[in-house]
């Protein structure tokens, strides 16, 4: 769009449009520099010799708890599907209850996913390559396009 | 490197080396340079200061990065452009709140005084940048506003020199075609006004 023919102008002719631009600027007061606010720089010299002090925050740890979710998830699928309950208290009642539930219930989700994942997996990464192709087109799109 | 360039060099040296004075002096020196630059980029004063703030925080988190091969202004505008186009990538996934409409809605409000005139002519144009397609939108403003070179705005944007004088062409029919449409808009409210 931007590499046609008729946009390959000699320096002159570059300049004569450019001078004719800032003809038609001129026209409209412009261009001029806007003045900031009056208070703006001395606002940002006290934000950065201030700087907010560096706490702790919880959700640093999220890339390690699907880790941890994965790791408790095929402990009960895999191996023993009381223990990992468990650890969350008696399975018969409460928290370990629900660990129990939640592992009987993927236990045939998972064995499912065992037998069809040679035409799942396909499908999934063909969902993902779509689903990202799609994210490009709409965020490379010029603001003008869009609108 | 000109005396100005090496002066650039020694403030920056001094603020990597936690001089509070030497940040001061480059805040107050660019301030004005990058409040231009997001406000031209963004049409909008609060998200200008906001901008403006962001990319100071940036730059003095990556200051020692800065190549003091290039002028510091076109470091921190590069830092000013990328910043901007995010956030104005961001935007299009915003819903639109009742100040963004007012915003596009023409003014009705009469401006006898020529102050309120020359403030809506600049209105206009500002205008009128607005409808330009973001990439044409910042060449626009670093060559007319910010008086770069072309090796200087590629510089900012990562392009070509090539590129730039393209990209420049296009902005500036475009740029025409937009404040030719707002002119036509000035007179119609002029006089039904």
């Amino acid at each position: 769009m931007e590499h046609g023919r008729d946009d390959e102008l000699t320096d002159a002719e570059l300049a004569a449009a450019e001078a004719e631009l800032r003809m038609l600027l001129a026209r409209w007061g412009e261009p001029q520099m806007v003045s900031p606010p009056a208070d703006l720089s001395a606002r940002i010299v006290r934000r950065l010799s201030n700087p907010p002090p560096e706490r702790w925050r919880w959700y640093r740890l999220w890339p390690v708890v699907p880790f941890l979710l994965v790791l408790l998830g095929m402990w009960g699928l895999l191996i023993d599907s009381d223990a990992p309950a468990a650890l969350f208290g008696d399975p018969e009642t409460g928290v370990g209850r629900l660990v129990l539930t939640l592992i009987l219930i993927a236990k045939p989700l998972w064995y499912l996913w065992l037998a069809a994942a040679w035409w799942l997996l396909p499908g999934l990464l063909l969902l993902l390559s779509v689903g990202w192709m799609w994210w490009r087109l709409i965020a490379d799109a010029p603001l003008a396009e869009v609108s | 490197m000109s005396e100005s360039q090496s002066d650039e060099v020694d403030l920056v040296a001094r603020a990597c080396n936690g001089d509070q004075s030497a940040c001061a002096t480059i805040v107050q020196r660019y301030t004005g340079v990058l409040y231009n630059q997001a406000y031209r980029m963004l049409g909008d004063t609060f998200e200008a200061e906001d901008a403006v703030q962001e990319v100071f925080l940036r730059a003095f988190r990556s200051l020692q990065s800065y190549d003091p091969s290039r002028r510091l202004v076109t470091w921190l505008l590069t830092i000013c452009s990328n910043y901007c186009i995010d956030r104005l990538r961001r935007r299009r996934f915003k819903w639109l709140t009742l100040e963004d409409v007012a915003f596009w809605l023409p003014d009705v409000q009469p401006g006898p005084e020529r102050s309120v005139l020359q403030r809506a002519e600049q209105e206009i144009v500002q205008r009128a940048l607005q409808r330009l397609p973001e990439n044409y939108r910042g060449v626009a403003i670093l060559r007319f506003w910010h008086d770069l070179s072309y090796e200087e705005i590629g510089s900012v944007l990562g392009l070509t020199e090539a590129t730039v004088k393209t990209r420049l062409h296009r902005a500036r029919k475009l740029l025409q075609e937009a404040l030719a449409a707002e002119e036509d808009l000035w007179n119609t409210e002029g006089m039904t006004s």
